[in-house]
């Protein structure tokens, strides 16, 4: 593995993701037998 | 919990070369009955009284007509609970949208997944028409008319022999199409007498490339809005998130399906347990699940993964998705993509490595 010796920067997509988790918006998951697309609609509460 | 419900069985306008669903003896010109759609949805809302989730699945759902559809959304809100969300997702080709069904799935708020194997060509290699022509012009169209009434689908793209070799190109048509909810999930089709995958199925070399390669260009985009399912549950998991897609949760038993007379079986992309009945909706879904039968069938999710549990990659994939697993007679079953997607997770987990999310 090539070592980050210039300190780059975190990319935007793994700081989101490290956001996402630190908020556990994800409790839900999702299921392969869809893609719903746009997230204005997703539902975070969590499943019963 | 999700409810998937396969309302008008396996019938599909189309006839894809890797559909598993050609290869069952089942009749055709089915639909879910009124009496058993309301079981369904009174069903669901009462076992899930903070959020119930249906998924409305096939064959092509569509073919269950708008009307049908208008009774999904009165019997929802005959049964809906106080402060109760409902949601609805459908799955469709694509093929037969209108604008009718846009606006319907806008004004009553469906999550809207197509299936789209990528740019024409590529597409057009397996998904047809039952007189061989590409499906490719009807479903774009189809896009198109959902984005004009304000619906941005999600794309399930089924990753298979033909279009495994062209992750760039894939990649590049979707983003350039504003396409940016994406699950790449590998075609899995078996010989009936081997019990092997078939020719169609990509080799698992070729989709750990596929999967890497996608990977690196949606880190070199960097494009937070860009969400790729299997990527993103990765990453989530190793950074210690919860697990988002069911391929890397082991709980099968948590995606029911219910065909359209009502029977509740097992998740129906896992082949290998498609006789699996655990009951009818009618019985209630509390004694569906508290029966002897669907206890067992967990158990046997899990027991199809012991030989995971030393695995360094097991906290991550879980031993993957059920309907992956095949065996020549005589051995135990395995995870035909597993070899392949431990190098997914070393390529991604040097990649947080790098950037110093993960230890080194």
């Amino acid at each position: 593995m090539e070592e980050n010796t210039e300190n780059e920067i975190i990319p935007e997509v793994f700081l989101q993701a490290l956001k996402e988790v630190k908020n556990h918006r994800q409790e839900d998951g999702w299921s392969d037998h869809t893609d719903w697309g746009d997230k204005s609609y997703d539902v975070w509460s969590q499943s019963v | 919990m999700i409810l998937i419900a396969k309302i008008v069985s396996i019938d599909c306008n189309l006839k894809c070369d890797y559909c598993f669903y050609h290869r069952w003896n089942q009749n055709s010109n089915r639909l879910m009955s009124c009496g058993t759609l309301e079981t369904l949805i009174k069903e669901g809302c009462d076992y899930s009284p903070i959020c119930a989730q249906f998924i409305w699945h096939g064959g092509e759902p569509l073919l269950a007509g708008l009307k049908f559809f208008e009774k999904i959304i009165e019997f929802q809100n005959k049964y809906r609970k106080n402060g109760q969300n409902i949601v609805n997702k459908i799955q469709t080709n694509g093929t037969l949208i209108n604008e009718e069904w846009a606006k319907f799935f806008h004004s009553n708020q469906f999550g809207v997944g197509i299936s789209l194997d990528g740019p024409k060509n590529l597409h057009n290699t397996f998904r047809k028409y039952p007189d061989s022509d590409g499906s490719f012009d009807a479903t774009w169209q189809g896009i198109q008319i959902l984005r004009q009434n304000g619906i941005i689908p999600g794309i399930i793209a089924v990753i298979n022999s033909a279009n495994v070799i062209f992750p760039q190109e894939m990649f590049e048509f979707f983003i350039d199409s504003e396409l940016k909810n994406l699950v790449f999930n590998p075609a899995m089709i078996k010989d009936d007498i081997s019990g092997l995958p078939t020719g169609i199925v990509a080799k698992p070399t070729d989709y750990d490339n596929f999967i890497n390669r996608i990977f690196d260009l949606w880190l070199k985009k960097d494009d937070p809005k860009i969400e790729i399912r299997q990527i993103k549950s990765v990453v989530h998991a190793l950074i210690g998130g919860k697990y988002r897609s069911c391929r890397f949760k082991s709980e099968c038993q948590k995606y029911p399906t219910i065909e359209c007379n009502g029977d509740i079986f097992s998740c129906d992309g896992d082949e290998q347990n498609k006789n699996i009945r655990f009951g009818n909706i009618r019985q209630g879904l509390n004694h569906i699940f508290s029966s002897e039968i669907y206890k067992e069938y967990r158990r046997k999710i899990q027991r199809l993964r012991i030989s995971c549990l030393d695995c360094q990659w097991y906290k991550i994939c879980r031993g993957g998705c059920t309907r992956d697993y095949c065996s020549r007679s005589q051995e135990l079953p395995k995870n035909y993509f597993c070899e392949g997607m431990k190098e997914v997770y070393q390529h991604i987990s040097d990649s947080l490595k790098y950037y110093k999310i993960l230890p080194l």
